[in-house]
């Protein structure tokens, strides 16, 4: 977690479920959708971000905090001692770990990474599920993804003939 | 056990299929009646990578419908190909088409080269470009409509991108991101054995480059090859109607999706 410094600005997030984060104005900036708000000052006081618990809020917010640009005085030394190649791997690692969680969890995070358009975020947790798709079966990617098969027999039949290149 | 994909948004699904090479959408087609119709809904069209769809093709002139238009559209997902559903692309007709005649010349990315002949007793020629994915068309300015024969006409048709916003999703296409074609296979193999000479009785007339199949016209059994090259097997899918024609008679279709911005009419 980034430390709190002084002279930053600090904005409220409020989640639906009562939970309040203070977050720098910088991290907060990450989702588009925020930064459009401030922008247009329709932030004073507490911002209410609907439809994303507390639970995926305070990710959201871990996100954002590692993925803040480090610029300003002490993003500046920061960038002196350590070089962008490695940071950038660092970044990475601590991505892959933080992506691992489960299947609703995610699920969940690619809805408030689309309404609060991180794109980051979005490419991130929406990679696992293109991922899935790709590798595998048709079988599998309705297990995996917990898709219900609604096709009749017989629809199901005309779809796979059309298609049948890709199964081969 | 809860249906975790429902819960995304069509336009989180729309931008998650995009992102999955052609050959998985095509099984995603396969999940479940949502997916195929989300895969097939024009807004998400537009994300989502387009291959090679079918083929626009002469027919012989007395069997056309309306009269005047000899092309027909065979789409590759009705193997074999036979007749072909009114939900097909069509080529878009002007509006004062009634008693003219259209000839293909090329096709490029979805847009189709087209001659218009008009007029009686003396012929006249105009050239116009179409998509028949949006209806869209427009004419070219050509000098030739009073000669006829012997004039300069146009016969090759080429897309220039002018703005990302005509081909928003083309870093999609290359699915694998790489762009160097490497030899998989010699003609040899796929081709009947008897002489021939390629480009006259063997022509090939597209490739699906995600399903790797190239199309060959064979004019000598006058049948249509979709040679697969990952089999080595070559099936005749089409039979080959000869026409004054026959040698430019295939046009690849991929569905151009983008509106394009026409050029205001001169």
């Amino acid at each position: 977690m980034a430390t709190r410094e002084a002279g930053k600005k600090m904005i409220m997030l409020k989640s639906p479920d009562g939970m309040e984060f203070e977050v720098e104005e910088a991290v907060a900036m990450e989702s588009q959708t925020i930064r459009k708000m401030i922008e247009d000052d329709c932030a004073d006081t507490a911002i209410l971000i609907p439809n994303i618990n507390s639970k995926i809020l305070s990710r959201v917010i871990e996100y954002c905090n590692k993925h803040v640009p480090t610029t300003g005085a002490t993003g500046a030394a920061a960038s002196d001692t350590v070089a962008p190649a490695a940071l950038a791997e660092d970044l990475k690692i601590w991505d892959a770990e933080f992506i691992k969680v489960n299947r609703a969890t995610r699920f969940n995070l690619i809805q408030a990474a689309s309404y609060l358009n991180i794109k980051g975020l979005l490419d991130l947790t929406s990679q696992t599920t293109i991922d899935t798709i790709s590798d595998n079966s048709l079988e599998e990617i309705r297990s995996f993804l917990s898709t219900k098969n609604d096709y009749l027999p017989e629809e199901e039949q005309t779809i796979r003939r059309e298609n049948q290149w890709a199964f081969q | 056990m809860e249906e975790q994909m429902s819960r995304l948004t069509h336009d989180l699904m729309a931008e998650i299929l995009s992102r999955v090479p052609y050959k998985s959408l095509c099984i995603c087609k396969c999940v479940c009646p949502a997916w195929r119709d989300l895969i097939a809904d024009p807004e998400s069209r537009k994300k989502i990578v387009q291959s090679l769809a079918g083929f626009f093709y002469h027919i012989p002139a007395d069997s056309a419908e309306p009269r005047g238009l000899a092309v027909n559209y065979a789409d590759l997902s009705a193997f074999p190909w036979s007749s072909v559903p009114r939900t097909y692309p069509r080529l878009p007709l002007p509006p004062d088409s009634a008693d003219c005649s259209f000839t293909l010349k090329d096709s490029c990315d979805g847009l189709f080269l087209t001659r218009i002949g008009t007029g009686t007793p003396e012929l006249q020629f105009r050239y116009m470009v179409s998509n028949p994915a949006t209806g869209q068309l427009f004419y070219i300015n050509s000098d030739d409509s009073e000669e006829g024969y012997g004039s300069t006409s146009f016969s090759t048709i080429s897309v220039y991108v002018l703005s990302s916003g005509i081909y928003n999703w083309d870093a999609s296409y290359l699915d694998d991101g790489c762009a160097h074609w490497i030899l998989l296979h010699k003609l040899s193999d796929v081709i009947p054995k008897e002489n021939f000479c390629l480009g006259w009785d063997l022509k090939v007339i597209g490739v699906h480059p995600h399903a790797n199949i190239i199309f060959m016209a064979d004019f000598n059994n006058n049948e249509l090859l979709a040679y697969d090259l990952d089999h080595r097997e070559s099936t005749a899918v089409h039979h080959i109607e000869r026409t004054y024609l026959a040698h430019e008679q295939y046009f690849p279709y991929v569905p151009l999706l983008s509106s394009l911005r026409l050029p205001t009419p001169s």
